[in-house]
């Protein structure tokens, strides 16, 4: 179980920001924090990994204390079981793709394991490569297989998918359902893409400048309709069709690019249009 | 006449102690710059910088002040120890550390500055000491400035002739090679004021075509 409730005031004396989020997130599951720029998402993120100090609250963590301000705890982040991914991803450019991974790993660690997620990650061929010569998608497995090679309890992503395009977005994200599946990891995600929170996300919390608005699991916060096991349905209004067949959706608001039905090829912008979700 | 090699000797010794004592000192201050947020953080980056503009006759006289027997720090060191700062090669040291220090200071600040802290933070989440994480994350990444900071001030020692006129005249043990140059020509020997120029054109001109060489070579990853 991860417990926390954590309060930090920033931004400046203009326009200060408070963060009040608290949230109880049973192991194994994903929770994304979800809310426009400036909402303290990453902010959270930087106080469970330990890199930003809150100005009061507890981090509970897997029966552990991490952070408890009223009994003076604050454990560093490498005392912390945590795997980070960063927005700019974080990658050492002096080392190869494979020294990357195997950085946090004890000095007499086997090659084994790093040779296991280079494959899991499909980065075999890029190995020797450094971070400056791989694409987007290659950056962010590196940083994703550096991440959780020491099998943390724990894994934060800020906003990890946000610079990649759509086909890979949803093959990472796949990767991602499949390594917790595999490792049983629990994972916070940092994203301002609702398509994102419906495709991988157990739970959600909503925050905004600051606040913990709405959350609990995905389906209910965002007012999903589940029509069968492992479905959910949303409707949204085409904004537009364009010549090759694609359609731009805004569904709640976030826009969604998808082709054209075969069987409805009369759709048209205004048209509302349901669409069924599978996780 | 023969001609004298040893100031080259000193020179180079001075240039060698001077960039060593500097890149111990600098790599901490230098850190401290680019990541205090102390108000007044402009105010240290100012002193810094002052031996850039400031005339070395000017720096060699106040530092001439604090060296000598009954100086702050001279009267101190005779004192205790017995030793004379002034017009000892110690002295010397202490001038060129203080003339050379942005020499070393700013490329390692802005290198220190370029880096993405989330690189350091990273390793931090991977279990890495802050120290382990300097060596072998934030040193390697910064090498051109590396390059930069120690070429230059090295470079920049070999040169001097201010300040170590001012603080260690013009004996035996504390001649570089710039004031033998000077000596040379007061004396009229113009061949030898030659030769110690040449080499110390040669000299500064390849610290420059190394440091313009390996900076585009370090900064290909």
């Amino acid at each position: 179980m991860l417990d926390i409730a954590l309060y930090k005031q920033f931004g400046n004396k203009k326009h200060p920001v408070e963060i009040r989020f608290e949230y109880r997130l049973p192991e194994g599951k994903i929770l994304a924090l979800f809310g426009a720029s400036g909402a303290g998402k990453t902010t959270v993120i930087r106080m469970l990994a330990g890199l930003t100090l809150p100005d009061s609250g507890y981090i509970n963590a897997f029966d552990e204390t991490w952070y408890n301000k009223a009994r003076s705890i604050h454990l560093k982040p490498q005392q912390r079981s945590i795997g980070v991914v960063f927005q700019d991803y974080g990658l050492f450019p002096n080392m190869t793709v494979r020294n990357n991974i195997r950085f946090g790993l004890p000095q007499n660690a086997s090659d084994h394991l790093v040779e296991e997620f280079l494959n899991t990650m499909n980065l075999q061929a890029h190995a020797d490569q450094k971070p400056s010569t791989l694409s987007g998608g290659q950056k962010q497995r590196t940083a994703l297989a550096r991440a959780m090679i020491c099998q943390p309890r724990l894994l934060l992503l800020d906003e990890p998918l946000s610079a990649l395009d759509h086909a890979l977005r949803r093959h990472l994200q796949s990767e991602l359902l499949h390594l917790r599946e595999a490792y049983g990891t629990t994972i916070v995600l940092v994203t301002h893409d609702r398509e994102e929170v419906c495709r991988i996300a157990d739970e959600v919390a909503v925050l905004d400048r600051g606040k913990l608005v709405r959350s609990g699991v995905t389906a209910e916060v965002f007012g999903m309709k589940v029509a069968a096991a492992g479905t959910a349905a949303l409707k949204g209004e085409i904004l537009s069709v364009d010549g090759k067949g694609m359609m731009c959706i805004l569904v709640g608001y976030q826009l969604l690019e998808l082709p054209v039905p075969s069987h409805q090829p009369d759709l048209k912008p205004g048209d509302i249009i349901s669409l069924k979700v599978q996780p | 006449m023969t001609f004298d090699w040893a100031p080259f000797a000193t020179t180079f010794q001075l240039a060698a102690v001077t960039t060593g004592i500097l890149f111990l000192v600098g790599l901490p201050l230098a850190w401290w710059l680019a990541h205090s947020r102390w108000k007044f953080r402009f105010v240290a980056e100012a002193l810094v910088a002052m031996p850039l503009v400031l005339p070395p006759s000017v720096l060699g006289f106040y530092v001439l002040i604090l060296l000598h027997d009954h100086g702050w720090i001279g009267g101190f060191f005779k004192s205790a120890f017995d030793v004379s700062l002034a017009f000892s090669f110690t002295g010397l040291v202490i001038g060129s550390v203080l003339y050379s220090l942005p020499f070393m200071i700013q490329p390692l600040q802005a290198g220190f500055e370029q880096l993405s802290p989330s690189i350091r933070e990273a390793a931090y989440t991977l279990g890495k000491s802050a120290w382990v994480t300097f060596r072998k994350v934030l040193l390697p990444n910064m090498r051109p400035a590396l390059l930069t900071g120690l070429v230059l001030t090295f470079a920049h020692t070999v040169g001097e002739f201010g300040v170590v006129l001012f603080i260690g005249g013009n004996m035996e043990s504390t001649r570089v090679a710039s004031i033998a140059i000077y000596d040379s020509v007061n004396q009229m020997q113009y061949e030898h004021a030659h030769w110690y120029s040449l080499v110390l054109f040669a000299i500064s001109f390849s610290v420059l075509l190394v440091v313009y060489f390996f900076n585009k070579k370090l900064r290909t990853f």
